[in-house]
This record gives C-alpha cells, sequence and structure tokens, in this order.
C-alpha cells in the first residue's frame, strides 16, 4: 500500500516532463487545481489522463476528501447507472437492498471519470443535471440525493465528432469542457525521451534489482525515431522489458521491425477510425452500401418504391423505413 | 480484544474493524452506520453495563459490530444499514431499554447518536465525529433521544 503511494508520488512529478508542452500543463493544472471548475483531460492512450487527475485532486482544496474513480468503459452500460448513481431497494430484480451510487463516495471530494465518451447517452442526461443541480435520484428513489464534488473526465475520443454524430450530448460537453487539458502524444514532444527513458531504467532498475546504468546513444536513437502509438505506456513497458530481460539490442530490434506499422506522425490523431468499435464500423458499413444499393434501385424505378422494393426483395414497410433512416430524398 | 466486563469489543478493535468496514463500504458500494450510546443516567454498578451490552446484541444483527468505547459509551457499527433503516433500528433499541426493568426493577433510558456513511460523511474520521457530535446533541436534548444528522447538517 505504501509503495504504490510512494511511486504514484513520483510518477506524479514525473508526467511533467521537461518539454514545453508539459511545462504549460502543469502550469495550467497549478492555476486550476483549487477551484472547481470541472476539467476534461483528452489524450491518446497512454498519455497520462489518469495522472493528470491525480495531480489536480493532489493539489486541490478536496485533497483530503475523498477522490472516486469510475472508468466508463469497463462497466457495461445498464450497470454504469446503478454504480454511478445507486439503487434504492426493489428498484429492480435482485435489488435486495439498497446501494449508494459512486457520486455519494464522492461527496465533498473529486470524481474522475474515465473513458466518458464511452457514457451511454441516457446515462448523459443525468449526468448533466448532477453537474448542474448536484443534486440525482438513486434508481428507484424519490428523494433527491445531494453532492457537491468536483468532476474530471477523461477521454481518448474526439469528443467534438461525437457530438457532431449526436453520440454525445452537446450540452454535456460544454460543461464538461470549461477547462480541457489536450495531452500531446510522445511522438509530438520526443525531447522527453531520454530523461523518461532514464527516470524508468532508475525506477524499474530499482524494483526489479537489475541495475542497467544507460542506453547505448544507438540504440537511443531507435527510441528516439520510434512513432510510440502506446505513448508513454509504451515507453515503459518497453524499458521494462529491456531491464528484465537483460537485453537492450533484441529489445528494440524487434521494435525496429514494428516501425512499419507506425503512424504517420502528422496524421490527425482521431481520423483512422473516428474511435468507432469494430461493431460499429461493421454496422455503418452495412448501412452504408444499403443506402447506395437503396439510391440505385430507386433511381432505375424513377423513385418508385413499390417497384423498387420487389427488386430488392423487401417490403414496401421495410424500404420506406429504410429511405428515411438513411436520410435519401428524391432530389438527393 | 475483548473487553472483559460486558463482553463486547474494545475500543481500539472496534476502531479499527470501524475503518475496515468504510474501506469495505467504499470499494463494494454499501452503507454502513455508527451508533454512539450512553446511558442517561451514570451506571451504578458493572451488571447494569453488562445488561446493556447483553440488549445491544440482542437487538442487532450477529454480523453487526458491538464495541466499548470508553466506561459509560457503546458503539454499534450497522452493515449494509442505511439511514433510514438505521433510524428505525436505533429508535426501537431506544424503546426497548426504556421498556426494560433492568436489576432492582429500576427503569433506565440511553442517548443514541449516529451517522450514515456515505449518505452523511464520506470517510471513517468524520463518521466517528459526526456519531459523537450527534450523541452529545441528544444528551443536551434532555436523554433518551435518537439523533440523526440530516443531509444538510452534513
Amino acid at each position: 500500500m505504501l509503495n504504490t503511494k510512494f511511486t504514484n508520488k513520483i510518477d506524479n512529478q514525473w508526467i511533467f516532463g521537461n518539454s514545453d508542452k508539459m511545462r504549460a500543463i502543469n502550469e495550467i493544472i497549478s492555476r486550476i487545481a483549487d477551484t472547481d471548475v470541472p476539467v476534461l483531460v483528452s489524450g491518446e492512450n497512454g498519455t497520462g489522463k489518469e495522472l493528470v487527475a491525480n495531480a489536480i485532486q493532489n493539489r486541490s482544496l478536496r485533497k483530503k476528501k475523498p477522490f472516486v474513480k469510475v472508468s466508463c468503459v469497463s462497466i457495461p452500460g445498464d450497470l454504469l447507472e446503478s454504480e454511478l448513481f445507486g439503487y434504492e431497494k426493489g428498484a429492480f430484480t435482485g435489488a435486495y437492498q439498497s446501494k449508494p451510487g459512486r457520486f455519494e463516495f464522492a461527496h465533498m471530494g473529486t470524481i474522475f471519470l474515465d473513458e466518458i465518451g464511452d457514457m451511454p447517452l441516457s446515462l448523459q442526461a443525468k449526468l448533466l443535471r448532477v453537474l448542474q443541480e448536484g443534486e440525482f435520484f438513486r434508481l428507484g428513489g424519490k428523494d433527491e440525493v445531494k453532492v457537491d464534488t468536483r468532476l474530471i473526465s477523461a477521454t481518448n475520443r474526439n469528443l467534438e465528432e461525437m457530438v457532431k454524430d449526436n453520440k454525445f450530448r452537446e450540452d454535456l460537453f460544454h460543461r464538461l469542457n470549461v477547462i480541457r487539458i489536450q495531452l500531446p502524444p510522445l511522438r509530438g514532444r520526443k525531447e522527453e525521451i531520454p530523461s523518461l527513458v532514464q527516470y524508468f531504467l532508475k525506477k524499474y532498475g530499482k524494483e526489479y534489482n537489475r541495475k542497467i546504468e544507460s542506453i547505448s546513444d544507438e540504440n537511443l536513437d531507435l527510441l528516439y525515431n520510434y512513432s510510440w502509438p502506446g505513448n508513454i505506456r509504451e515507453l515503459e513497458n518497453t524499458i521494462k522489458k529491456i531491464i528484465v530481460l537483460g537485453d537492450e539490442g533484441a529489445v528494440l530490434k524487434r521494435l525496429a521491425t514494428r516501425k512499419s506499422i507506425e503512424k504517420p506522425v502528422d496524421k490527425p490523431v482521431f481520423d483512422d477510425f473516428n474511435g468507432y468499435s469494430l461493431k460499429e464500423i461493421g454496422k455503418r458499413a452495412a448501412l452504408d452500401a444499403e443506402k447506395k444499393a437503396i439510391k440505385k434501385v430507386l433511381a432505375q424505378t424513377r423513385w418508385n418504391r413499390s417497384q423498387a422494393a420487389k427488386i430488392l426483395k423487401i417490403s414496401y414497410k421495410t424500404l420506406l423505413y429504410k429511405i428515411k433512416e438513411s436520410g435519401l430524398d428524391r432530389g438527393a | 480484544m475483548i473487553d472483559k466486563e460486558t463482553n463486547v469489543l474494545e475500543k481500539r478493535f472496534f476502531n479499527y474493524l470501524a475503518d475496515l468496514e468504510i474501506d469495505r463500504a467504499t470499494r463494494y458500494q454499501n452503507f454502513v452506520t455508527l451508533f454512539y450510546l450512553e446511558p442517561d443516567l451514570e451506571p451504578d454498578n458493572g451488571a447494569t453495563l453488562d445488561t446493556l451490552a447483553k440488549i445491544l446484541k440482542e437487538e442487532f444483527r450477529t454480523t453487526d459490530i458491538i464495541g466499548r468505547i470508553n466506561h459509560v459509551r457503546f458503539g454499534v457499527i450497522l452493515l449494509y444499514s442505511d439511514l433510514q433503516r438505521s433510524i428505525v433500528a436505533g429508535e426501537r433499541l431506544r424503546k426497548r431499554i426504556e421498556d426494560y426493568l433492568f436489576s432492582e426493577k429500576k427503569k433506565r433510558t440511553i442517548s443514541l447518536g449516529g451517522a450514515c456513511f456515505p449518505i452523511n460523511v464520506t470517510n471513517s474520521e468524520d463518521l466517528i465525529s459526526l456519531a459523537g457530535r450527534m450523541l452529545k446533541l441528544a444528551k443536551n436534548k434532555g436523554g433518551n433521544t435518537l439523533c440523526f444528522p440530516v443531509k444538510e447538517d452534513s
């Protein structure tokens, strides 16, 4: 217990590396920590979003109050509501006794909602109410529960895009986005790599009881030039591997071969698949294909929909629904 | 570990378990209520306290934790018990003791103060201090009373 606390403390100092970008972020955190404004931390996986949240909490006036972390992605959507807001006895089958929500545990303190982009829309409305009024109902509850919590949220998704696609409530987005801390990916602050490498070497050398003083310049170049899609976490694990295996050459050689799959440095972060899950991608592709087919057949039949339905081998009603769903109209 | 006079937990172990239960409740999202109670009149002998401890053991669930805090004060930790249920349980205890005939057919009353986690407070130190304050309030109100904070007071 003590040990993890200690390392957390070091890590907290360490996320604010020696690049200008991170120094600026450090400055922002210091400035906002003692206020109660909501903070939205965004950045790729492994850039240290949770560490920023920890740092804000540690420097805030709520330092000694509870700090509750909830990962919205690790809990299924339906359960997330009862997890966050609790429920009353008898609210649903199996609710044999009341359960307080995570928000209640964070009263007077801070709640950290990780991966908030994965929160279902229905819950977003409820969250909005907590943010606005500081109150909510437990599931099946009659009495309002009042809470005073500071909200820090984090996501690796592009919330602006999600708002455009109606996947994230705009009003909630503006509520969360009072202070935005955008963590740059490691490939955007490569000057930090050498000192990070030194830091992790020291840290894990001690932890695993294997001393490696430094890494050769040639290999450091390799580390420097790699694109680090997994960011600091990937770097950390690579160093861990080097220490445990004691063979920097072999580990780095493998890293070098992986360069072929590296993301181009200046490619926008969210462009590749918009952060959708594989299932969603499939669904979207299917919808897209359907839309194209319907459009083509409708053009053939000059928008005679019953004829088109026959050609497509679906019922007239289904066709009408599909046309409406895919937003096709005669002019298009 | 066990108080010899009353056969309930000593303060040290009671407080240790209180901390543990708060941790557990935080992790598994449960309610925990802490009661403090004291007889309104100084008990004239150990037998009174012994009887009181016996009533406590009967009145609460076997899984609830009962401890002796000081010469006259007892503490009870009700697990999985939210504010409303705890108030019902506390009131039932107060009534039962009011009606109980102690040795030499004497009647006695108690004052109770309590607080519920996480409804009133969100850590164990606050829980202990708030329950203590509530007990003091109950005594100041003239005894034979049960005091719980309403949410706004916390």
